[in-house]
């Protein structure tokens, strides 16, 4: 056991370094934890050896894999059911351009610009095809529009946006055989039962110190992770949609979110992170930098063309407009999964993910970083720029979320 | 004449003093008196984490109003706590707007060089933009 502790202990220090890091700078502690796993992999592996981070390992390759699958569950179940039901047809129409522009788009630059094979293009388009949720409800809080109905709809339109990514990544590459569709019946079985038995189970054995109810999440995870991938498909398809299932009830109860958050940002996702940045190849990068720079301005074009006519549709103004065309092209969490998902499954090489994994990185600083530089608060903005009356309503309180 | 202060608080002991300061002033002119604190969220915000920043940023800053609230009804003066998301510039010159506040009181933040390369004052920021007076307050500030 002296050589797991040991590795356990240098993949910790790597990962209190990451979140040292990430709050001196001010940077998400994900982004923070997957430059250290490049940087540590590129000195340790020069001075010392690759192998004594250990990534191939079994238990650090579940441990990864677990943090990807909570953190996924934890994502979907950020979703507001009411806003959704309320905003459902804009935010459907608009998520499913925000998804597939980018997905159609991408995979075409990646075979036909990049000359990739046909299965690493269709990654590459699912790896660019998402929003980030955070990013466009931290501006939305920021600007007071989470509480408008113009929020509400770009909020639960990131929700579709991700989803669509998802069931991409968790069917695209699935060979179709029976046990595909003994997964998709099952699913829909499981999805449909969750959200009656799940209150009802936790109200009579639940809020006890045996956790009981971090166990029956963790067992459906694992349960439903174990079918998709028994069916060639991918583990956090069906984490994102329990979460969004369950997000009215489970997703409600703030302290077992709370508790999940705790195992999922202590433990977890440093192993997943960190691992996900060891595989980046620093001297791929370098030699062909072009190749993540055209992906990356693949993506903001191709969500430029989708989302913007879409929001235009909705007669949204031209401000609230840009704005969400410029927040939807952000995304860091899902398209670092289906970045590694493609390495794994050996669908793209380590070169590509490399040029992926930038460019989903660059594509989730560079967008803020726009917003933020030419961003004008309204009270700088000339009247004509205002949003109507409705939107006047920035109460900014933090905590609101709806 | 003050009628309305303002005072950006982020619990440090510069804040801290901010904050004596406009007790003084508040009691010095009937003025009222609002408290805002910001919750800051790292880059690019990340799924999930986002709402626990904001959840915790929330928590934290509620536990130390109390601390400010004791303090004003020591002194009878009434105060008004806020606690706001996003960059702390942007919502401090936003409360500024909304409350029609006449005076801004802000603490004086001490950072190295790197460190306002990074990420630049927020006292910088606001008194380059506040549409009203402010005043920075260096920390050995003590109430009267």
């Amino acid at each position: 056991m002296t050589g797991v502790w040991t590795m356990a202990a240098i993949w910790l220090g790597l990962a209190l370094i990451a979140t040292l890091l990430s709050i001196w700078l001010r940077v998400a502690t994900a982004l923070s934890e997957i430059v250290v796993g490049t940087v540590a992999q590129l000195i340790i592996g020069a001075l010392i050896g690759g192998a004594i981070l250990g990534t191939g390992e079994g238990w650090i390759t579940f441990l990864s894999g677990t943090g990807a699958i909570v953190l996924t569950f934890l994502a979907g179940a950020e979703l507001d059911p009411v806003v959704f039901r309320a905003k459902w047809k804009e935010a459907t129409a608009i998520g499913l351009v925000a998804f597939f522009a980018p997905f159609l788009g991408c995979a075409a630059i990646a075979y036909k610009v990049l000359h990739w094979t046909l299965p690493a293009s269709w990654l590459a388009g699912v790896a660019l095809s998402t929003t980030s949720v955070a990013v466009v409800y931290a501006v939305m809080l920021e600007l007071g529009l989470n509480r408008t109905e113009y929020g509400k709809a770009v909020l639960a339109a990131c929700f579709i946006n991700d989803l669509g990514t998802v069931i991409a990544l968790g069917l695209i590459f699935s060979p179709f055989t029976l046990r595909t569709l003994i997964f998709v019946v099952a699913s829909i079985v499981v999805f449909i039962i969750l959200p009656w038995l799940t209150p009802r189970f936790f109200h009579k054995f639940g809020n006890r110190p045996s956790e009981l109810e971090t166990k029956f999440i963790l067992l459906l995870l694992f349960g439903m992770g174990a079918l998709a991938s028994w069916a060639g498909s991918e583990a956090v398809l069906p984490a994102y949609i329990i979460g969004m299932v369950l997000a009215g009830t489970v997703g409600k109860d703030h302290i077992l979110i709370r508790r999940l958050r705790t195992l999922t940002f202590g433990f977890l996702t440093p192993f997943y992170f960190i691992r996900a940045g060891s595989f980046v190849s620093v001297p791929a990068l370098i030699a062909a930098p072009f190749v993540f720079l055209t992906l990356f301005v693949g993506k903001m074009v191709t969500k430029i063309a989708g989302v913007y006519p879409a929001v235009k549709f909705f007669k949204y103004k031209k401000l609230e407009a840009r704005y969400t065309t410029l927040l939807m092209s952000t995304g860091l969490t899902f398209g670092s999964i289906a970045a590694l998902f493609g390495l794994t499954h050996k669908v793209i090489t380590q070169a590509q993910y490399s040029y992926l994994v930038a460019a989903v990185i660059v594509s989730a600083v560079i967008p803020t970083l726009i917003g933020n530089a030419f961003y004008l608060p309204k009270h700088l903005l000339p009247e004509d720029e205002l949003p109507p009356e409705p939107m006047h309503r920035t109460p900014h309180k933090a905590g609101d979320r709806s | 004449m003050i009628k309305k202060l303002l005072v950006a608080f982020d619990g440090s002991p510069e804040s801290h003093a901010a904050f004596n300061f406009a007790l003084d002033l508040a009691q010095t002119y009937k003025a009222e008196l609002q408290v805002v604190a910001v919750v800051q969220f790292p880059e690019p915000p990340m799924d999930v984490e986002t709402e626990a920043f904001l959840e915790s940023g929330t928590n934290h800053y509620k536990n130390l109003f109390r601390e400010l609230h004791k303090k004003a009804s020591a002194v009878a003066i009434p105060i008004k706590t806020v606690v706001a998301a996003g960059r702390p510039e942007m919502q401090i010159l936003h409360h500024i707007e909304q409350d029609k506040a006449d005076v801004l009181v802000i603490g004086h933040q001490t950072q190295s060089r790197l460190g306002k390369w990074l990420v630049g004052s927020v006292t910088d920021k606001v008194v380059d933009h506040a549409p009203c007076t402010v005043i920075v307050v260096k920390k050995e500030h003590k109430r009267a």
